[in-house]
């Protein structure tokens, strides 16, 4: 009997076929690594295995027994347990509460016996080599990493038979993950199985038994530690055939003055010493693992968030006051990752949503001439191809790919000379998609400098004239004519990963 | 369509009292109404701004009944002196609205408590001035007079005064991209930061905006009573935000027009006048127009389903 068994696991999020018939076994007492490009599914895989997210298809099998799309309460109970890249620890609760946050001892009938938790939560604590945390001590006084153990604990602590972790050492430095690797040391001694989900190879090629690696949401291959190489797995995670036809790219000399220089910008958080320069006619490439700093820089570029030091200059001039509507003025628009939560007004209707960020070409005397409005917003709307029934109707009921385009007319109405696209592609379907990669080409060859920040590397590469590579903060690496591939670029940030 | 259902039922208001009331349906009883409802209008509009802005502002009566009792006590004589009044109890009034939205809109407090904290902190202010005591004057000077209870081409001047704000509060909510800006910060106001708009600053105007209004609400009423209660701050203020969202002003921000705010302002001075007019009492008028404010509010939370 198999441990854990998978078949044809099949996952849709929208148009998006995020896990497309995936089958897998899993050993008991095994370390189980996936391995996979941003978006190649392995997130989903384990959210389906514990409970977080349902399948649409296919079926889970756990000792035998079917677990397809149990709850995550009975997945717990049955021993299968999970911590996500997003640590989900209650700030302000001690770490011994947060440890036993799901199975209180109770003490007589009514109260817990915060006591016991916390003695055996310090037992727990010394046992992984973590002894100098104190249980008593509230989660928010905790390094990023310690509460990425903590995380770790608190799904090792019931009977737990099964671990899935989510990109674990992501937040860590090199003396957490070693404190990590120590710890799942000691789970596979006593016996329990561990799904390990990373983009770092090095890592994985540490500690894993086997290894699967997916691509575009389909599993490639499991092949044993002994076996895998990290160049084999370097390719099974790129595949060879998929570099598809670019257009011809500009040389360099082509350009002349940047239209944005951006210099040593920092945050003194999770942005260091950051310098480029965009160019009109160019499509800026932005890539690095989710966390490198990619969307931060876009922020303090265009005033939202404070910057320790650096500075930004909009063609040859000085931004001094950088605020959101400085950096409109100087020609900035910034298209944020989020359209729901940050680029539209989902309760306003389709010409407010439009016109917001320049009211001023709207404005007859002082006051706003709704039917130029309109008429403006039509034209835009039709411009992106947007499909909707009527201007009235609020931005809520456009499909995400309208949605998404809805969010373009918005910042295009503004006439910025530099944009700043984040994951301009995120959550909409696969028609969309191509539709959009051509309005960015567009929108580039009608002289626009366009930033394009995206984790996906083929998007990265089919659309970019030049790309920087990021890592926890830093450029790694900037690219350029041939050399922008999945292969350079994807090995450029696993590099630092690894160095990590 | 929420809009229509507040006038049909402003109409069978009208109806049926027409039938319950021999003298509801004459020109001198809708003059009064028309009239008494001047200071509720005024307040209802400056809230429905502050509503658009996603806020809240329970110290506009506190707000009010300051001004109502300062310009009653001071009972200016002539025009300057007169003059003057109104500009230190618009200064004030400046002041509490600046210090709520300073708090609201640059230190993103909530709107709720504040504005509470400040109600008291007025009201007090109010209890210190009057002395605990009803304020009233002898002889009401002839310029609060006139703006109290004269008339102007046969229309009552407080009738003249809260229409002509009402048509530039229509004008201002309707026209200027200032409301705009004001109704999309309301809708969210991380969008709004992001579309480049100074949040923080929009948010703060409208409770000055609301602030100035209670202001001119108080003096009407000072104008045209000389006899003012301190605990009158319970009734303006909650007429005001009922007629709010009897009118279908949103209370989670970003919808709303003043003709709305006209709407649930009417219906509610026609409601207190009926309920006086056929004699129902005081304490049962309280739970009728409290039931009128939970409708509203059921109102709101469906229609929101309905789209979400």
């Amino acid at each position: 009997m198999e441990f854990v068994k998978v078949e044809g696991l099949t996952k849709r999020f929208g148009g998006v076929l995020a896990l497309d018939d995936v089958d897998l076994s899993i050993d008991r007492g095994e370390v189980h690594s996936i391995v996979g490009e941003n978006g190649a599914g392995k997130s989903t895989f384990i959210k389906i295995l514990s409970g977080i997210v349902k399948a649409d298809g296919g079926e889970v099998y756990f000792e035998g027994g079917r677990i397809t799309n149990a709850h995550p309460n009975r997945l717990f109970e049955i021993g299968i347990s999970a911590s996500f890249q997003e640590t989900s620890l209650f700030d302000n609760l001690t770490v011994s509460e947060n440890i036993f946050i799901g199975e209180l001892y109770h003490h007589r009938e009514f109260r817990v016996n915060w006591r016991t938790a916390s003695g055996r939560a310090r037992e727990m604590l010394a046992d992984f080599g973590v002894g100098d945390i104190d249980p008593q001590e509230p989660v928010a006084h905790l390094s990023t990493e310690m509460k990425q153990i903590v995380e770790i604990l608190k799904a090792v602590k019931v009977n737990a038979k099964l671990i899935c972790l989510d990109e674990p050492t992501a937040p860590l430095t090199s003396r957490g993950t070693g404190l990590l690797f120590q710890l799942l040391g000691e789970l596979k001694k006593k016996g329990i199985t561990i799904i390990y989900v990373s983009h770092n190879l090095n890592e994985v090629l540490q500690i894993s038994d086997r290894i699967t690696v997916l691509r575009d949401g389909r599993k490639v291959d499991t092949v044993e530690r002994k076996d895998a190489g990290e160049s084999v797995l370097h390719d099974l995670m790129i595949g060879r055939s998929i570099e598809r036809a670019r257009k011809p790219r500009k040389g360099r000399v082509e350009y002349g003055r940047p239209a944005l220089r951006v210099e040593g910008l920092s945050d003194g958080d999770k942005v260091m010493d950051i310098s480029f320069e965009a160019y009109r006619e160019e499509i800026l490439g932005l890539t690095g693992l989710v966390g490198a700093g990619r969307s931060e820089v876009a922020w303090m570029i265009f005033g939202l968030t404070a910057r320790r030091s650096g500075e930004v200059w909009v063609g040859g001039r000085r931004i001094e006051h950088l605020t959101p509507d400085a950096a409109i003025r100087a020609g900035i628009y910034y298209l944020p990752e989020d359209r729901r939560v940050m680029g539209l007004f989902l309760n306003q209707n389709l010409y407010i949503n439009t016109t917001i960020s320049k009211l001023e070409k709207v404005k007859k005397r002082l006051v706003l001439d709704f039917k130029r409005e309109k008429a403006l917003s039509e034209e835009t709307m039709s411009r992106l191809g947007v499909k909707y029934a009527s201007l009235n109707q609020i931005a809520l009921n456009l499909s995400g790919g309208n949605q998404q385009k809805l969010m373009f007319g918005k910042c295009l109405f503004a006439e910025p000379e530099i944009l700043i696209l984040d994951e301009p592609t995120k959550g909409i379907d696969v028609g969309s998609k191509e539709e959009i990669y051509g309005l960015i080409r567009s929108l580039a060859h009608e002289g626009m400098a366009v930033v394009l920040i995206s984790s996906e590397v083929e998007e990265i590469c089919l659309l970019s004239d030049r790309v920087i590579v990021m890592g926890n903060g830093r450029t790694l690496g900037t690219f350029e004519g041939e050399h922008i591939n999945e292969r350079e670029i994807t090995s450029c940030y696993l590099q630092t990963a690894r160095s990590k | 369509m929420r809009a229509y259902t507040i006038w049909i039922f402003l109409a069978l208001l009208v109806l049926v009292m027409s039938f319950l009331s021999p003298n509801f349906l004459t020109s001198q009883n809708f003059t009064t109404v028309l009239k008494n409802l001047a200071p509720t209008a005024l307040l209802a509009f400056g809230l429905t701004l502050v509503f658009l802005g996603g806020g809240f502002d329970l110290s506009q009566g506190a707000t009010l009944i300051l001004s109502a009792t300062l310009i009653a006590s001071i009972n200016p004589e002539g025009a300057i002196f007169f003059t003057l009044t109104v500009l230190l109890i618009f200064f004030i009034a400046f002041c509490i609205g600046s210090f709520n939205g300073y708090l609201i809109g640059m230190h993103r407090l909530n709107s709720f408590i504040v504005t509470l904290g400040t109600r008291s902190i007025v009201g007090g202010f109010v209890f210190i001035h009057a002395a605990g005591m009803v304020v009233s004057a002898a002889i009401q000077s002839p310029i609060l007079e006139y703006i109290g209870l004269d008339r102007f081409l046969g229309i009552p001047v407080q009738t003249i005064i809260w229409v002509v704000i009402a048509v530039l509060c229509w004008f201002v909510v309707k026209y200027s991209p200032y409301a705009r800006k004001i109704a999309v910060v309301g809708s969210s106001v991380r969008v709004g930061k992001f579309s480049g708009l100074k949040v923080e600053g929009l948010q703060m105007s409208t409770y000055v905006f609301n602030g100035l209004l209670a202001g001119l609400a108080g003096i009407l009423i000072g104008c045209q009573t000389s006899h003012i209660a301190p605990a009158l701050v319970w009734h303006y203020d909650f007429d005001a935000i009922t007629a709010c969202a009897v009118g279908g002003i949103s209370l989670s921000g970003g919808k709303g027009t003043i003709i709305d705010t006209l709407s649930g302002v009417l219906l509610l001075g026609f409601i207190n006048n009926s309920m006086i007019m056929i004699g129902v009492p005081y304490k049962w008028q309280l739970i009728l127009k409290g039931l009128v404010l939970l409708m509203a509010i059921i109102a709101d939370m469906q229609s929101k389903k309905s789209y979400a």
